[in-house]
Formats: structure tokens, C-alpha cells, sequence
């Protein structure tokens, strides 16, 4: 699933030009086969009642594939042990579901792509296989080889397809987002010093034949082994493993991220600092208020797709992170920080939503309500509730579809006029029905409005956030008050570019877009159909998103919450 | 969505609700998708026969509900965390009610649209979002828990937000629905801190269960007091943004801008009307803080609507001030602890208030087509057609439009034998009760809210008088222009069917026999009693108009009566002398030259 796209990604390279109209079949045929493995995937995932859980146990994920990848004796310095270590649990499902497909969805929408065809639709495979390579991984090494690899198509991307300042958004883009990934490079290493695999010490004291053949039992034996500092240091198995890096028993007592560790940097431990990083790295990303200046310039440069793929997929991988490293890894620092978190998910909401308010370009007030909404992202995992989690992974999930659409919206005004400044339309209702229609719905279902997934995305997040001070004292409730503005703010914006753009007296600036102005086409409703479709089913039937995540949303909550 | 673990088996009239609510989206649907392909005038068709369906839903669910049952069905919708949170239908008193109103209207509206809309480039669409608009009413209705009944609250934002920009060309329409929206939101956040509130303290939503929480002190007790004020504000937030109460009414006027049909289906009967029914739904949950509150805001809002509609020319605009106004009656029903009194008068006013619109809306189509004529002929006629200023005559003209205009309007001032002298005398009663008691206990500023509300009743009589005069008996102005065998005239006459009948129906529905044989006592009548207040131990030693007291005072109504016919008399009168009153300013003039 991962390796499919990138293999068609190296053979799309070796096509020689003069098959080039062979390029979009093929990655078409890539990602579309991906979205059948997901699709197989989902079928295939248990859940319910005494379904695996997953999260911080190996054996909880399903479809799991353990393979040694890096394995190095470092004498006195243990041994190292990177693994190909993927799976499926309730925290990813919804994100890898999703990943297949918006990117299905963006390879198909490409047919504006008319320049370098080749190299577009590589980096487009290359894309989809790392992001989702990104979301399946469990050791900590292989997702940011996967992090890492997913920069370098977007720079491209932006960099070449982009629009006239696309040299100075794709470097923006890039600082941006190296900076991020600096801050987790320098956690994974200091996790990598301090934590060990139990299954594979186990095999190096020789405890066990094989990795695979290691119980419960003989890892309690190694955790107690190390507690008491038995276990020699040539035998110690140090890993990337994020499951094993779950659990403090698996941390070397000494080892500066374990909770025993008393050495502290400026008044604070080692542990809290990790955190701190992560959040902003993983926050860069999402992207949170105040490092969120490089997606509105990154989506109004970039081509409709990427942009499409930018917002739709890759800001949530933020998100996500936060979820399966920050927080799984540093359930301690998590309650540390839980009011900082909190509030910065509250500030990104109100002021993202403040500044779409204000933006003249279509496509730049879309970005800045991505920002508004992944603020809500952050505001349920602070909160530390089972509603607030949830409507967190609801909300990345229910952005994922809303966004994807309203970006392909602005792309349909730009392919017609090449321009998206709002005032340069007016009464469009008139001559493009149907498409005033699906942005009606996308407008609405983006503002929280019943029946759509934003709204039961939003509404876990405020019960959550809510009632976190009742159950676990994190958030306090100002916090949820205060950025119910966020939903004012929404429908304020979004109405005032419904009026302004879309009713009133027709009006568009130049003369001669007035033969562009023609209604949706074929191919635009096969890319928005679905995307509509998705919206409305998860948010008359959350059952089917919620019934997927709650195992391991619980299980989530039982690790970082302690309860 | 299976259905799991009802304890009893479900009774088909659940299964009928369902139906019934989802038939008009159905219509929706059907028309969304095929009425390209089909002849236009398909649409009605559709949307008729799928309302219709609904009103004999409505009545058969009626006949099984109402001498004193309360149904229950519901299914397993989500589970999130440790809760599950189930959709269902809870069928009572007060929702079989409800159901016959909303669909009875709203079926009456679908008849005289496909006059008034007759000929509209949009026809297709404007039934469609009418069939959207009574799903969510309906949604609303049913909703056995508050997640539901939101979902239904924000439905019915968005279909009004459409309807109220229906002519999405001209730029005020354009305006007013993102305006309408936007208060509802702010109300919304209200309601959804309630919601916040609720959940946080007992997650659950459902009604049921929260009016056994609510109904154990034990429990309650424990819950610091604030937050239960803050989430019955909060609440109460959402029917101040639905039901256009002070400080959130400033979306009605400009609702108008929808067409008339619409304005008399949700801006006066129905949507507006939901903020009620959310307040009759939550009662249980009210502190007696928060009651009060409610009781002066609606008194705030009944007075100054009524003054508003004083100085309006626009036609519709009276009306919708004057509904502002009447919500704000029920508001402060409710708020005095009348649930019964209040509910009646939300449904006498659906009735009469639409029958008020339709009318109106059959006069301005009639002065639309007038001016459209005139310029057909080249005769030089420039006004608006919703102005009142440039109507009159029309009693001669449309008398069967007058009638029924004439019998809603004395409904609505509150003249006895019609529905709106009980309904809204029997609110000041408990008003008046509730003072006298809160002032026994040392809140003499509690008298300040019947006297608020007599007040407001008066000047009801005098906007309505005024717009009786200026539309119907005044000399013409405009229409003098034209001889008087112009063909322009043509239109000026009653309408089909399709609008009399509408107008005949809601008028019959407005006459105080309807409801109960004696004419001037409201709380002998049936659906007076149909309504219970339900229990409520937060209330327990609050002075409320408790039911025990809650009798008819004669001399209450008496004074109303009197003082609604009096100013009825004197406006009339001193406009018939004077020729020309125009507003309130005017009266005063006037009636000392008259002396």
C-alpha cells in the first residue's frame, strides 16, 4: 500500500516522453489502487467490543508488519534496532481512509496540470506513498523518514507548479516545516538513548529464540531487569519503537527522558522539554497560531491538487503526531502542558477565524479557517476527555473532506478566470447554479451546520473541552466559552463571501470572463461528488467514524490519563 | 442503525413521526434531483402530496397520543467515550400539538404559494426548500433529546437563510439572510454552552432523562447553582436568537425580505415559534433565576415590538414587529411560569398570525400586478407595492381577503370571541398573579411586567387598527390615479382559490369556538388543559402563578377587552377624521383635534 504508489512513482520516471499521456492513467491507477487497499483495509478492521485496541499494545494493532530493518552492535553502547514496523489501530484508520481518498481525489483533479507531466505525477505518487507510510508507522524512525520524504514532493510541488511567488512559498514552506522537524529529530534521539525494546533485549540476553517469541512474562522479566540494572550494556537493545517508548518501564532508569531522571534545563525536566518540542514541531505543521504564516502563502501559490492534498491531508499529520508521540509518549508532560496546548487551540481558532474575516483572496480565507479549524484539533486533545479526543481525530478526519472541497471550489474559480480576489465577483448564483449549490453545502457543512462532520466534530471537541475540568481538572472552561466565537466567527465569513461573491447583482471584473463562466463540468462533480457525499454521511452517522476510534480513543485516555 | 434494546416494542405512531418528518425532505430530494428533467410545475405536486401525507401522519399520530399519552421509540445513533447517545422520537402532548400545526400551515402555505410563486424562474427550488424548511420544523418537534433537537434548530437556520434570500439578486435580500443567520448564531452559542453545561454534569441530552435528573434534589443539589443558571441562560439564549426576543430581534424586520408565504410560514407560525417549544421542552431545567429573566426579557420584547410596529410603512415590517412582540407574550408566559397559557397562545398566534400574512401577501401580489399592469399601459404609477401609505380600498375590492384578514387581526388585538383574547388574557392573568405574589414577597418591581403587557396589548390594537385603515378602508392613493374602468384594475380583485381558501381556513382557526364554548374564559378550553406544566423541584417554593390559583379573573378581562376596543374605537376614528395618520406622533395630534 505504501510501496505501490512509489514503485509507479520510479517507473513513471523511466517512461520515455513520448508515452507521456500514459503518465495520468498510471497514477491514477496508483493511487486509485491504494484507496481499494484502504477500502480492503477497512472491511477487514475489527472493531467493538473485545476488538484489539491498539495504541500503546503491539499486539492490540492489527494488520501488523514487524520486520528488523537497521540492526547494528555498538559495542558498549548497546545495540541498536530499527525496525519496519507498521500497523492499524483506531487512531490512524480514519487518517489512512482519508489519505487514499483525498489523494485519489487530487490525482484525478490534476487534469489542469498540463506542463512537466511527468515529473507532477511522480512527486504526486511519491506523495501519496510517504504520507501514507507517515501514518502507518510505529517506530519513531521510520515515521520521520516517512516525515522527512513527504517535504521534499511539496517543496517541488509548490516550487515548480506554484503560482507566480511560488520560489519564495515553497522556501517558506520548507524553513518552516525543517524547523519542525529539527525539533522532533532531536527527541527521537534522545528517546532513542533512553529507551529500550524489551522483545528484542529479551533476545539478546538470550531469553528468547526470537523477538516474536517473547511473552508477557519474560518482558516484565526485562523490565525488572533494568530497573535494577541488570542487564549489561552491550545487551541493551535501544529502539526507535514508539509502543515500547509508551510504556516507562521500557525507559533506562538514568536515561535523560526517563521519569526517574532528576537533572533538569532551566527549572524544567528533560521529559517536559520533549514535549515542548514535539507540540511546536508537530504545531508548525498543523499549523497553530503563531507559526501557521507559511500555509496561507504555501496554498495560494500552490496548484489546486497540492493545495488540496496540503490542507486535506498533510496538515493533519500534525495532529496525529501530537497524538501518537507527544502525548502517548509523555502523558506526564501532556497534563503539564495541557493549559498551553488548550490555549493556543483556542487562540488558532479565534484569530484564524479573525483573519479569514479580513482576507480579499477566496483561497487565502479558506486557509485561514484550516488554521481556525485545526484549532479545534488541538483544543480536544488537550482537553483529555474521551469526547475531546474524539473530536479531535473526528475533526482532522471531517477537515480532511470539508477542506479538500473548498480548495477544489477555489480551484474551479481560478481555471476559470485565473483570478480569486473576492470582489472581483458578484451574483454568481445567477449564471453557475449548480456549483453555487456545492459551495453552499461546502460553505455550510465548513461552519459547523448540522448533518455535516464538522459539526460532530466541533461539538465533541466543546463537550469535551467543557467537561475536562470536571473529569481530569486540564482545561478550564473558559476556554471551551471563549471559543465557541469560533463558530460566530465561522459563519460570519463564510456569509459574508456567500453575499458578496455569490448573490446580489451579477458582476465579474473582466469582460472577457464572461465566456469562462461556465457551470461545473463532468470531471469537476466526479472530484466534489464525493467529497460532498462523505461530508453529509459522517455527519448524520458519526457511528461509523466513532464505532472505529472509540477502542482505542479509550485506550488512549487509559495511557495518558492514567485512569 | 439497528435497533437495540427498546424496552417496549415500538408503537407505530413512532414509526408514523418518522415518516411524517421525513417526507418532506423526501420532497426536497425528489425535486432537487428531478425537477429539471420534469415539467416545472411538478414540483407543487410533489411537495404537496408529500405534506399532505405528513398533516394525515400528524392526524392519525394526534388520535393516538392525545387524550393522555406520551410515546417513546428510540435507536442507538452513537456511542462516544463511555456514553451512548441514542435518536429518538418522543411523542407528547405538547409535539402532537405542534405536529398539526406546523404541517396543517405548512400545507396551507404549499396551496397558496402555487399562486403567489406562480410564474417565478425559481419555482422548482422554492418548493424544495420548503419541503427542507418543515423536515427540520419537524425534526425539531420530534427530537427526543437536545443534540437532535439542535440539529433540527440549525436546520431550520439554514432553510429560513435560503428562503429569506430567495431573490438572492437583489442586494437587500442578500443582506438579511446572512443578517438572520448571524443573530441565530449567537443565540446558538448560547444554546450550545447549555448543551456544554448539561453534558458536563450528567451526559445525557435526552429529555427524559433529564427530567429525572432534574426531578431528584439529590442530585441537583450538588451541582453548583451557577452553572445551572448559566445553562438555563444559555438555553434561553438560543430561543432569544430563534424567536427574535430583546436584544436579538433586529433579523425579523429584515427577514421580510423572503417571500410573504414564507414569511407567514417561518417568520410567524412555525420556526420563530420553536424558541417557545425549546423552552417548553427544557422547563423542567429552569431555575426560577433564570425564569425571571425570561420574564422580563419578554416583557422588554412585547413592548417594544408593538411600539416598533407603530412606526412602520412597510407593510410586512408591521407584521413581523408585531410578531417580535406577541413571541414576547409567550416568552414572558413562560417565563411567569404559564407553560398552558403560553403554548395556547403559540398556537392561536401561529394560526392567525399566518392567516395575517397570507392575507397580506395576497394584497401585495394584488399591488405588484396593479403596478405591473400600469406599466403595461404606460400610465406613470412609481411605488412600492409593500408600502402602505399607497394602499386603501381594498374592502371593496377584496372583500374575502378582508374578511379573513379582518377576523385574523381581531384575533390578534384580542377582541373576545376570538382566539387571541383568550390566549393572550389568559397570559396577563398568570402575569398579574405572578406579580402580586412576587410583590408580597417584597419584588414590587415585579408589577412592572403586566403592566408591560396590558401596555403592549393596547398599543396591539392600535398598529393593527391602523393597518386595517391604511390597507383596506382609507381612500386610495395610488389606485385613484387610474380611471375607473382601467384594466389595470384587473388584478385588484380577490384571488383564486388557491389564496382564499388558506386565508378562509387560518381565519375559521382564529374564532375563539374552536377552541372552547365559552368565549371569554381561555382556560376552559381543550387545549388549554391538553398542556401540563410539568413538575419541576427547582420551582418548589417559587412564587409562580401556581396552578391552584391559576383561575380566570374577570375583571382582567373585562379591562382588556375594553381597553383593545377602546383603542381600536378611538384610532379608527380619529383616522377616519383626520384622513391621514401615519404614526403614533400623528395620533396624538389628532385625536386632540378630534376633542
Amino acid at each position: 500500500m505504501i510501496f505501490l504508489p512509489l514503485l509507479l512513482a520510479g517507473i513513471l520516471l523511466f517512461l520515455p516522453s513520448s508515452l507521456n499521456h500514459w503518465y495520468r492513467p498510471i497514477a491514477i491507477g496508483g493511487v486509485g489502487a491504494q484507496f481499494v487497499l484502504a477500502l480492503i483495509l477497512l472491511g477487514n478492521y475489527l472493531s467493538g467490543e473485545g476488538a484489539p485496541v491498539g495504541v500503546n499494545a503491539i499486539e492490540g494493532y492489527q494488520f501488523v508488519q514487524q520486520l528488523d530493518w537497521i540492526h547494528m552492535q555498538l559495542g558498549s553502547l548497546g545495540q541498536l534496532s530499527i525496525q519496519y514496523f507498521v500497523g492499524i489501530d483506531g487512531l490512524n484508520i480514519s487518517l489512512v481512509l482519508l489519505s487514499a481518498l483525498v489523494m485519489l481525489l487530487a490525482v484525478y483533479g490534476s487534469w489542469g496540470i498540463t506542463t512537466q507531466t511527468k515529473g507532477y505525477y511522480a512527486l504526486m505518487l511519491l506523495l501519496s506513498g510517504t504520507i501514507m507510510g507517515c501514518f502507518v508507522s510505529l517506530d519513531f524512525f521510520l515515521f520521520y523518514v516517512f516525515f522527512e520524504f513527504m517535504l521534499l514532493p511539496m517543496y517541488f510541488l509548490i516550487g515548480i507548479w506554484g503560482g507566480p511567488r511560488r520560489e519564495y512559498a515553497a522556501i517558506k514552506f520548507f524553513l518552516y516545516t525543517l524547523l519542525g522537524s529539527v525539533l522532533i529529530l532531536l527527541v527521537m534521539i534522545g528517546l532513542y538513548s533512553s529507551v529500550i525494546d524489551p522483545q528484542m533485549t529479551a533476545v539478546a540476553m538470550g531469553w528468547a529464540q526470537d523477538f516474536r517469541a517473547v511473552d508477557p512474562s519474560i518482558i516484565l522479566k526485562v523490565q525488572d531487569a533494568l530497573a535494577n540494572q541488570l542487564i549489561p550494556a552491550d545487551k541493551i537493545v535501544r529502539t526507535f519503537n514508539m509502543v515500547h517508548m509508551m510504556d516507562a518501564q521500557n525507559f533506562i532508569p538514568d536515561s535523560i527522558f526517563s521519569s526517574l531522571y532528576e537533572g533538569q534545563l532551566l527549572g524544567m525536566n528533560f521529559r517536559f522539554w520533549a514535549f515542548l518540542l514535539l507540540f511546536i514541531g508537530f504545531g508548525i505543521k498543523l499549523p497553530m497560531v503563531p507559526f501557521h504564516t507559511w500555509l496561507p502563502d504555501a496554498h495560494v501559490e500552490a496548484p489546486t491538487p497540492v493545495s488540496v492534498v496540503l490542507a486535506g491531508i498533510l496538515l493533519k499529520i500534525g495532529g496525529y503526531g501530537l497524538l501518537r508521540t507527544a502525548y502517548a509518549i509523555f502523558p506526564d508532560a501532556g497534563h503539564h502542558w495541557a493549559w498551553v496546548v488548550g490555549f493556543i487551540g483556542m487562540l488558532s481558532i479565534i484569530y484564524g477565524a479573525m483573519n479569514a474575516l479580513a482576507q480579499k483572496d477566496l483561497k487565502q480565507l479558506i486557509a485561514y479557517s484550516s488554521i481556525s479549524h485545526m484549532g479545534f484539533v488541538l483544543l480536544g486533545l488537550a482537553s483529555g476527555t474521551a469526547e475531546g479526543v474524539s473530536g479531535a481525530i473526528y475533526q482532522m478526519f471531517s477537515h480532511g473532506l470539508i477542506s479538500a472541497l473548498l480548495f477544489l471550489i477555489a480551484g474551479f474559480i481560478y481555471d476559470r478566470t485565473h483570478d480569486r480576489r473576492i470582489e472581483n465577483y458578484s451574483g454568481l448564483a445567477k449564471k453557475l447554479p449548480k456549483f453555487t449549490t456545492i459551495v453552499i453545502i461546502a460553505f455550510f457543512a465548513s461552519l459547523g451546520l448540522p448533518a455535516f462532520s464538522g459539526f460532530i466534530a466541533e461539538v465533541f471537541v466543546f463537550l469535551g473541552a467543557f467537561s475536562s475540568s470536571g473529569i481530569n481538572g486540564l482545561l478550564p472552561r473558559w476556554m471551551a466559552i471563549v471559543s465557541l466565537l469560533g463558530l460566530l466567527l465561522g459563519a460570519a465569513y463564510y456569509l459574508w463571501t456567500l453575499q458578496r461573491m455569490f448573490f446580489g447583482k451579477y458582476f465579474v471584473r473582466q469582460p472577457e470572463w464572461e465566456s469562462a463562466m461556465v457551470d461545473m463540468t463532468s470531471k469537476e462533480y466526479v472530484v466534489m461528488i464525493p467529497l460532498v457525499i462523505g461530508t453529509i454521511l459522517y455527519g448524520l452517522f458519526p457511528a461509523l467514524l466513532l464505532d472505529l476510534i472509540n477502542g482505542s480513543v479509550g485506550a488512549w485516555i487509559k495511557l495518558v490519563m492514567g485512569a | 442503525m439497528e435497533a437495540i434494546q427498546t424496552i417496549a416494542p415500538i408503537h407505530p405512531a413512532i414509526y408514523a413521526a418518522l415518516l411524517a418528518t421525513v417526507l418532506p425532505l423526501l420532497s426536497f430530494l425528489a425535486i432537487a434531483f428531478f425537477s429539471k428533467r420534469l415539467e416545472e410545475t411538478i414540483s407543487d405536486k410533489i411537495a404537496i402530496s408529500a405534506i399532505s401525507g405528513s398533516l394525515l401522519l400528524s392526524i392519525y399520530i394526534f388520535l393516538q397520543v392525545f387524550p393522555n399519552n406520551t410515546l417513546e421509540g428510540n435507536w442507538h445513533w452513537f456511542r462516544v467515550g463511555d456514553y451512548s447517545l441514542n435518536f429518538g422520537v418522543l411523542l407528547d402532548q405538547l409535539s402532537v400539538v405542534m405536529l398539526l400545526v406546523v404541517s396543517l400551515i405548512s400545507l396551507l402555505v404549499h396551496v397558496f404559494s402555487m399562486n403567489y410563486m406562480k410564474g417565478e424562474k425559481y419555482y422548482a427550488r422554492y418548493y424544495g426548500y420548503l419541503g427542507l424548511f418543515t423536515f427540520s420544523m419537524l425534526v425539531i418537534l420530534i427530537a427526543d433529546n437536545l443534540l437532535l433537537l439542535f440539529m433540527g434548530w440549525e436546520l431550520v437556520g439554514l432553510s429560513s437563510y435560503l428562503l429569506i434570500g430567495f431573490w438572492f439578486e437583489r442586494p437587500l435580500a442578500a443582506n438579511a439572510n446572512r443578517k438572520a443567520f448571524l443573530t441565530n448564531r449567537v443565540g446558538d452559542m448560547g444554546f450550545l454552552l447549555g448543551l456544554m453545561i448539561l453534558w458536563a454534569y450528567f451526559h445525557t441530552l435526552s429529555f427524559a432523562e433529564l427530567s429525572q435528573i432534574f426531578s431528584n434534589p439529590a442530585i441537583i443539589n450538588q451541582i453548583p447553582e451557577v452553572w445551572l443558571i448559566v445553562a438555563g441562560l444559555g438555553i434561553f439564549m438560543g430561543t432569544v436568537g430563534k424567536s427574535a426576543q430583546f436584544p436579538l430581534q433586529v433579523w425579523l424586520p429584515d427577514a421580510m425580505q423572503g417571500p410573504t408565504p414564507v414569511s407567514a410560514l417561518i417568520h410567524a407560525a412555525t420556526m420563530v415559534a420553536a424558541g417557545i417549544f425549546l423552552l417548553a421542552r427544557v422547563f423542567p431545567l429552569l431555575v426560577p433565576e433564570v425564569l425571571m429573566v425570561v420574564a422580563v426579557i419578554g416583557a422588554i420584547t412585547a413592548i417594544q415590538g408593538a411600539y416598533s410596529a407603530l412606526n412602520q410603512f412597510d407593510i410586512k415590517r408591521v407584521l413581523a414587529y408585531s410578531t417580535s412582540s406577541q413571541l414576547g407574550y409567550m416568552v414572558l408566559g413562560m417565563g411567569v411560569g404559564a407553560y398552558e397559557a403560553s403554548l395556547f397562545h403559540l398556537v392561536t398566534h401561529a394560526f392567525f398570525k399566518a392567516g395575517l400574512f397570507l392575507a397580506v401577501g395576497a394584497v401585495i401580489h394584488a399591488m405588484h400586478h396593479f403596478q405591473y399592469q400600469c406599466k403595461k399601459l404606460s400610465i406613470p404609477v412609481h411605488f412600492d407595492p409593500q408600502d402602505m401609505r399607497q394602499m386603501g380600498d381594498l374592502m371593496r375590492r377584496m372583500p374575502l381577503i378582508h374578511a379573513g384578514y379582518v377576523i385574523c387581526a381581531a384575533a390578534l388585538i384580542g377582541l373576545p370571541f376570538f382566539s387571541g383574547f383568550m390566549s393572550k388574557d389568559a397570559i396577563l392573568m398568570a402575569s398579574w398573579e405572578w406579580a402580586s405574589n412576587m410583590s408580597a414577597h417584597g419584588h414590587v418591581w415585579a408589577w412592572a411586567i403586566p403592566f408591560l403587557g396590558f401596555a403592549a396589548a393596547v398599543l396591539t390594537a392600535f398598529y393593527m387598527a391602523r393597518q386595517w385603515y391604511l390597507v383596506f378602508w382609507s381612500k386610495s392613493r395610488v389606485l385613484s390615479k387610474c380611471q375607473a374602468a382601467c384594466p389595470c384594475y384587473d388584478n385588484l380583485k380577490d384571488p383564486s382559490w388557491k389564496k382564499t381558501v388558506p386565508v378562509g381556513i387560518l381565519a375559521v382557526m382564529s374564532i375563539s369556538f374552536v377552541y372552547g364554548l365559552n368565549p371569554f374564559d381561555g382556560h376552559a378550553t381543550w387545549l388549554y388543559h391538553a398542556f401540563e406544566r410539568p413538575a419541576t423541584v427547582l420551582l418548589s417554593g417559587w412564587q409562580l402563578s401556581g396552578r391552584e390559583h391559576l383561575t380566570f379573573i374577570p375583571f382582567l378581562a373585562v379591562l382588556s377587552a375594553l381597553g383593545a376596543f377602546c383603542m381600536l374605537i378611538i384610532s379608527m376614528d380619529a383616522m377616519k377624521k383626520s384622513g391621514k395618520i401615519m404614526c403614533i406622533a400623528d395620533l396624538k395630534v389628532n385625536w386632540a383635534t378630534t376633542r
